[in-house]
């Protein structure tokens, strides 16, 4: 698989999941045994990584994520992301603020094939809690 | 050859993708008069930065490692050049000197490499307004810079910072 190949496919899930919100195609991007490391709890499987991704859609209805900019080398893409939304839906216990946020991040997927299998995430998850005045 | 709509796996699979995928922003081109150092020498470049500058405090390898019109993009901070960086790196080793960065991973393509890192420290000194605390911290980020001659020009950073202030008992977990 080439890099631009891994590039597209992650571009593919931004596109359909998080801004189509088609979730269904996680079955297809990522592995039965996907595992994601993120910073607050790891995330094992499709299933899960889609009520992840269905929570941020519940809680920002408007939500559109952004690609800034990607690297690849060998099995792995390096993906810098945007996300921002109106806090129109609780999310993570948090009533609706009506507030605008814009979250940034860093994603790491290592592929296997055509399939991710394991993603490092790390995003500003401080600064949307500020954004949503849940925290000074 | 084009870059939409091309089937993924093998004979027979059905097309993934139906819809074009326009990644032309991501294919790396070079920009005329740019020379690349090697992926390896990026990725050197990046390791002595986290061990010279975060791991040991060197802050003369900064003017060495970095342009003068360096940028860091920290979603809490934009750093400007050698110095600012200086005064960003000062600040995290006062309230931390124990401070120590692991490399992780690294991935690099033409003009960026990026890190997946972990730092430790001991919060011995005030940190953002914190006084000290004595708490030990463990702090995950992933590092994108662009590097040109050699020398790092702009700079990504995400940080776990909302994992650092609950691990100093700033903050309580949540939901």
């Amino acid at each position: 698989m080439s890099a631009e190949q891994q590039k597209m496919i992650i571009q593919h899930w931004v596109d359909e999941a998080w801004n189509n919100g088609n979730l269904a195609i996680a079955d297809e991007v990522y592995s039965v045994d996907y595992f994601l490391h993120d910073p607050a709890r790891p995330i094992h499987g499709p299933e899960a990584l889609k009520q992840f991704v269905a929570t941020f859609q519940t809680g920002y209805p408007d939500i559109h994520a952004t690609i800034e900019d990607m690297i690849a080398e060998g099995d792995k893409v390096v993906w810098r992301y945007t996300v921002r939304g109106t806090h129109k839906g609780e999310f993570m216990g948090i009533a609706p603020t009506g507030k605008s946020i814009t979250l940034t991040g860093i994603l790491i997927s290592r592929f296997v094939g055509d399939k991710v299998v394991e993603d490092w995430n790390n995003y500003d998850a401080l600064g949307m809690l500020q954004q949503l005045g849940v925290i000074p | 050859m084009g870059l939409y709509g091309r089937p993924l796996g093998g004979a027979g699979q059905v097309s993934k993708m139906h819809q074009p995928v326009n990644i032309r922003k991501f294919v790396k081109k070079s920009q005329k008069g740019e020379r690349f150092k090697s992926t390896e020498e990026n990725k050197a470049l990046m390791r002595r930065l986290y061990e010279e500058v975060w791991s040991q405090g060197n802050l003369a390898t900064i003017d060495e490692l970095l342009a003068p019109d360096y940028v860091l993009h920290d979603p809490a901070h934009l750093v400007r050049g050698p110095e600012g960086f200086k005064a960003y790196v000062s600040a995290f080793r006062a309230a931390f000197p124990d401070l120590h960065a692991t490399v992780e991973d690294q991935i690099a393509e033409k003009d960026e490499a990026a890190m997946r890192f972990t730092a430790h420290g001991t919060h011995k000194g005030e940190f953002q307004g914190i006084p000290a605390t004595g708490r030990q911290v463990t702090l995950s980020g992933i590092n994108i810079q662009r590097i040109v001659d050699g020398k790092i020009v702009e700079n990504w950073v995400s940080l776990d910072a909302l994992g650092m202030l609950q691990q100093l008992g700033v903050l309580p977990p949540l939901g």
